[in-house]
């Protein structure tokens, strides 16, 4: 998580580890319910990467 | 443009959030209905899965108290004699998700069983971030979910499926600095008729813990009710 920009692990973290819909989440940050939506996939994204790489043989 | 691509169109931006259990239960039921016909979205979210799996893993690990143990054990042990009272039914394994078996449910028992720990553990939820910006995942007794949202200096309470005060009672915000009694604030708040609930908690600063007891109406100076949720600041 630590290598996700701030806006994308703030809302995966409302959402999966403090349960709040992704209206909740637009509600308390204040943004479009369609930014949230894309935060939480590009942020989900992200993190599919970071652990592709780590998955990668050591050359 | 088909009736596919257009249903496409309409929930492909769903993904994320229904993979992180954030879609409302109705849109989450449109979603997987699209999810059966979709193969576009079904690789999709065979791919993001990982990442989802992956989240309770990046919580900080905590060390639970002993009392957690015995607590663990009595809610295994209370299930375990609800399950032989069920009978062989209760052994049923629940139906399949659609890619390969993968279910969203251990996920999010995965990240449950994290919080558990966490909350018991005394921090709760997880700090995020730089940017000034974290959030605080409180343990809510009684049923309930609730956040600290901590952002530029300040602080926002924000809560679902709170239970209601009791009549005449209203709920009011503490603050701990580790003295002998918690500092009143003038935070007060109730739930709304759905029960969320959201109020902006003073600064921080020197504050060890953030808690919530009901109290009359207009607030006490020291805490007289039933304490609600508390979140290490």
């Amino acid at each position: 998580m630590d290598s996700l920009p701030a806006e994308q692990s703030h809302v995966i973290e409302l959402a999966y580890f403090g349960g709040f819909t992704h209206t909740e989440i637009a509600d308390i940050l204040g943004a479009p319910v369609g930014t949230v939506k894309g935060r939480m996939r590009l942020g989900l994204e992200k993190l599919r990467n970071h652990l592709r790489v780590l998955e990668l043989p050591s050359t | 443009m088909s009736t596919h691509a257009h249903d496409h169109d309409r929930w492909a931006d769903s993904l994320g959030a229904w993979l992180l259990g954030a879609l409302p239960e109705d849109e989450a039921e449109g979603f997987r209905a699209h999810l059966d016909s979709c193969r576009v979205c079904q690789d999709d979210a065979a791919s993001l899965q990982v990442a989802a799996d992956a989240l309770p893993m990046s919580a900080e690990p905590r060390t639970p108290p002993p009392a957690l143990k015995d607590r663990i054990m009595a809610t295994v042990e209370s299930e375990a004699s609800l399950l032989q009272a069920a009978g062989p039914e209760a052994d049923r394994r629940p139906r399949r998700s659609w890619f390969g078996g993968l279910s969203l449910r251990p996920a999010l028992a995965l990240g449950l069983a994290a919080l558990a720990i966490g909350a018991v553990g005394g921090v709760l939820g997880r700090e995020a971030l730089d940017q000034g910006t974290r959030t605080v995942t409180a343990q809510v007794e009684g049923g309930g979910r609730a956040s600290l949202v901590v952002e530029d200096g300040r602080a926002r309470l924000v809560a679902r499926d709170l239970p209601a005060p009791p009549s005449g009672r209203i709920y009011q915000v503490w603050l701990d600095r580790g003295g002998k009694t918690p500092e009143p604030t003038d935070a007060l708040f109730s739930t709304r008729s759905d029960g969320s609930a959201s109020v902006d908690v003073p600064s921080l600063e020197g504050v060890r813990r953030v808690m919530v007891t009901d109290e009359p109406n207009g607030g006490s100076r020291t805490p007289t009710g039933k304490l609600l949720l508390t979140a290490t600041a």
